[in-house]
């Protein structure tokens, strides 16, 4: 290092910090997190009933996924974020795409979209159930109603960015509006889309923990509901443990998709 | 001279902006392009060059006046004029020899004629070597290569070209006008080309249309005689011919004939 440089302070000002720096900032602060929270329970600060240690919380996880079948429960909610999330993208995504080229296709589609987008989700879980009863049907469409229209309103504009000399240059090298929706516009955005699909899914998890909470005898929402009833604060921790890591296992998933998918993208940032 | 491929004849062009105001941007234009030319469109800004071009590409219509390629109307974009933007325009999805390929793969070539004519044109603009890169790994003037392959490589009658080096910095500038008179020698293909650029339109053009601005007419057509008929292929060499400064210092003239006007 030159002998000129400044002694280096805490706050600068847009400077990227090291690697090291990164690493122990990022461990400090959970530290202190469950230092707090086991201090707090040690201590008898907090009732223990309702603020169960963490060292509890964890050996309940263990316990409640090798002993007592939660993994099933883990499972339906998974399967139903899939189903209800795959069923919205398999709709959203050409559709999303058409309106975003065809003015024609948005003047049809944008007015009734936009109004349903501002229609809460959970508002219609009361007709949803009576339309439904309480089985599989009101759960998967209770996480189709609050995604879809959103994912369809985000990929359209996505497409609408899709820059015009590109269009341009496919139409002066002959190309159909076949080949411009689906060799130029679709490769464009697709990258676009899985970004949006990413944030997306945060949203579905958090209508599916809704959906489990107010009508559902299975899944990780319905588990937390019934130890709410036996006082069990420990089981109701660990499925909010559980929701958070499967969060973040699909966000990662998704990352490794568009790496994957998207090699071209890896000289920019 | 030789058969015009593309005529321009009396095309006007009205915008309508909307709320009943409308912007004249070119008005009562004609002039010919002849086959394996290189036609230069020079004005300041303002004066429609881009919007001749663009509706030379079928991408405006004229407003009236008509403009005939082969003996046939133009009506809407086709292969048979192929066009260079200045913002790139490299599909950054696609590998360079498949941005070459994507014109001849639409327009139905079988992939051996696709991969031998992508070599061919590759060669010609210097990216043999880069085949396999995607062009966000390329810089500016590659990718302007890139393009410049994959239009010449779906076989147009006329290349249109829109300022198509106006991003690229001064040095790479000049390797890339270098580069379109070897192509122009090489491929025999027409071309025209829109710039500001007075250097860029006296070292490329055949011909120069010269075009006034609000609204862009026809202010003259200027042939640079001082060359003799051909084309000098460096830079260096055109500077120092008889003639040189003499097209400079007019093509300067006109061009602050027109920006005192504006004032």
């Amino acid at each position: 290092m030159s002998s000129r440089s400044r002694p280096k302070r805490f706050l600068e000002v847009r400077k990227p910090v090291g690697r090291r720096q990164r690493v122990i900032s990022a461990l400090g602060i959970w530290v202190v997190f469950f230092g707090v929270w086991v201090f707090a329970t040690a201590s008898g600060m907090v009732n223990e009933l309702l603020v169960p240690a963490p060292q509890q919380v964890f050996a309940t996880t263990y316990e409640l996924f090798f002993e007592r079948g939660f993994t099933s429960d883990v499972l339906i909610s998974i399967t139903r974020v899939i189903l209800a999330f795959g069923m919205a993208a398999t709709i959203a995504i050409p559709l999303g795409v058409m309106m975003g080229t065809f003015p024609s296709i948005e003047a049809i589609f944008a007015p009734f979209v936009s109004a349903w987008r501002y229609l809460p989700a959970p508002s219609f879980i009361p007709i949803l159930l009576m339309w439904f009863g309480t089985g599989e049907a009101p759960k998967l469409a209770l996480l189709f109603i609050g995604v879809i229209f959103f994912l369809i309103t985000i990929i359209m504009d996505h497409t609408k960015n899709v820059r015009e000399e590109l269009i341009e240059t496919a139409l002066t090298l002959g190309a159909s509006r076949g080949t411009i929706l689906l060799k130029v516009v679709f490769p464009s955005v697709l990258p676009d889309i899985i970004v949006a699909m990413r944030q997306m899914l945060a949203m579905a998890w958090t209508y599916l923990v809704i959906a489990e909470i107010v009508a559902s005898t299975t899944g990780i929402g319905a588990m937390m509901m019934r130890a709410r009833r036996f006082l069990n604060t420990d089981e109701i921790l660990s499925g909010i443990i559980v929701i958070g890591a499967l969060g973040l296992i699909f966000d990662l998933l998704f990352a490794a998709l568009y790496r994957g998918m998207f090699p071209y993208l890896k000289e920019k940032h | 001279m030789a058969d015009s491929i593309l005529k321009i004849q009396q095309v006007s062009k009205v915008f309508d902006l909307g709320r009943g105001r409308q912007l004249q941007a070119v008005q009562g234009i004609s002039f010919d392009v002849e086959k394996n030319s290189i036609c230069v469109l020079l004005g300041p800004s303002g004066c429609g060059k881009s919007t001749v071009l663009r509706m030379m590409a079928g991408l405006e219509t004229p407003t009236s006046g008509q403009i005939v390629i082969g003996g046939q109307e133009v009506d809407g974009p086709g292969r048979d004029r192929g066009m260079i933007f200045q913002a790139y325009t490299s599909f950054d999805w696609l590998s360079v020899r498949k941005n070459v390929e994507f014109g001849m793969k639409i327009n139905g070539l079988s992939a051996a004629d696709r991969r031998s004519r992508a070599e061919h044109f590759l060669d010609l603009v210097g990216l043999t070597k880069f085949a396999d890169a995607y062009p966000s790994q390329l810089s500016g003037g590659m990718r302007q290569r890139v393009a410049i392959a994959r239009t010449l490589a779906n076989d147009p009658e006329v290349l249109l070209m829109d300022e198509p080096f106006g991003a690229l910095d001064a040095e790479t500038r000049w390797l890339m006008q270098e580069l379109m008179i070897d192509v122009a020698e090489k491929t025999n293909t027409t071309m025209v080309i829109v710039t500001h650029d007075l250097e860029e339109a006296i070292f490329l053009a055949d011909k120069i249309i010269f075009l006034s601005s609000h609204p862009g007419k026809l202010k003259e057509i200027i042939v640079p005689e001082f060359k003799g008929g051909k084309r000098i292929p460096d830079k260096e060499h055109i500077i120092k011919l008889n003639g040189y400064s003499d097209m400079e210092e007019k093509l300067m003239r006109l061009m602050r004939e027109e920006g005192r006007r504006d004032e």
